[in-house]
């Protein structure tokens, strides 16, 4: 008789946890845009993933670099709309017709990865003069110039990035913290906000 | 923030060291470009846009600096 109900109790525990395991589903929304922060400079994990700012929306070069990413979360495997900084430069997946925007196929082509990552950083840098001091400091946050603290998310692999030597020295940071002093200097005139 | 504690006059002072600071880098970048240490055109073309900004930030706080200073009376 206990042998029967231990049965029937490890059958029914079974049925509850496959179906609970159907029900796990990739938890990322098709309808929303994310931050992907790979390798980010004051970061400890590889790569985690983010919900975008609303407010950053609003940057004119916001859109330009959203693109779908595969991503893997705790096994799960699935595609999210969301924009890569890779060591908090962006990067769309592909080159475009539009060489200014920053993309994975030209750095791991280009001759000089640090140089294509330095001119990339200063091409995003100084679009960030014409921002007002909100949206300004938040890009700041969002590229790794400043406190990470509150943007960190839930740590993701991402499958277009594995096996990629995109190695960047990390004391580049201090030649692209150098260029944002100039801009802030820039800033500091106050011509006005364009954006 | 910085802006709103700079007065009109120690604003148009700073010029001049932006406007250095600014130079630099757009030396810099001439030279990698001419150097031919890039060979791929997407850098070369990133390097370029971001003289191109450069080249314009130089000349219209140059510009702007000529006519403050001419108003401030800065030789």
């Amino acid at each position: 008789m206990l042998k029967l109900t231990n049965n029937f109790i490890s059958k029914t525990f079974h049925t509850i946890t496959s179906k609970i395991n159907i029900k796990k589903r990739f938890p990322f929304k098709k309808n929303k845009i994310y931050v992907i922060y790979y390798e980010h400079p004051l970061a400890y994990d590889n790569a985690y993933i983010n919900t975008a700012d609303k407010l950053l929306s609003t940057w004119r070069g916001f859109n330009r670099f959203v693109d779908e990413w595969t991503i893997e979360y705790k096994n799960q495997i699935g595609t999210v709309k969301a924009i890569l900084l890779y060591y908090g430069l962006p990067l769309r997946k592909k080159k475009g017709s539009n060489v200014r925007i920053t993309n994975l196929e030209d750095l791991e082509n280009s001759s000089d990865k640090r140089m294509y990552y330095k001119a990339g950083m200063y091409h995003i840098l100084k679009d960030l003069v014409y921002l007002d001091d909100i949206k300004f400091n938040k890009m700041l946050k969002m590229l790794g110039l400043t406190n990470l603290d509150d943007i960190r998310g839930k740590p993701i692999n991402v499958k277009e990035l594995e096996e990629k030597n995109l190695d960047i020295d990390p004391s580049i940071k201090l030649e692209i913290l150098d260029f944002l002093i100039l801009i802030q200097k820039i800033r500091s005139i106050g011509f006005g906000y364009y954006d | 923030m910085e802006n709103a504690k700079l007065n009109p006059f120690i604003k148009v002072l700073k010029l001049p060291e932006i406007i250095d600071h600014l130079y630099r880098y757009y030396l810099t970048l001439q030279r990698v470009l001419k150097s031919e240490q890039i060979k791929d055109e997407a850098t070369k073309e990133l390097i370029k846009e971001d003289i191109e900004f450069l080249e314009i930030e130089i000349n219209s706080l140059e510009l702007f600096y000529k006519l403050m200073a001419n108003i401030y009376r800065i030789k």
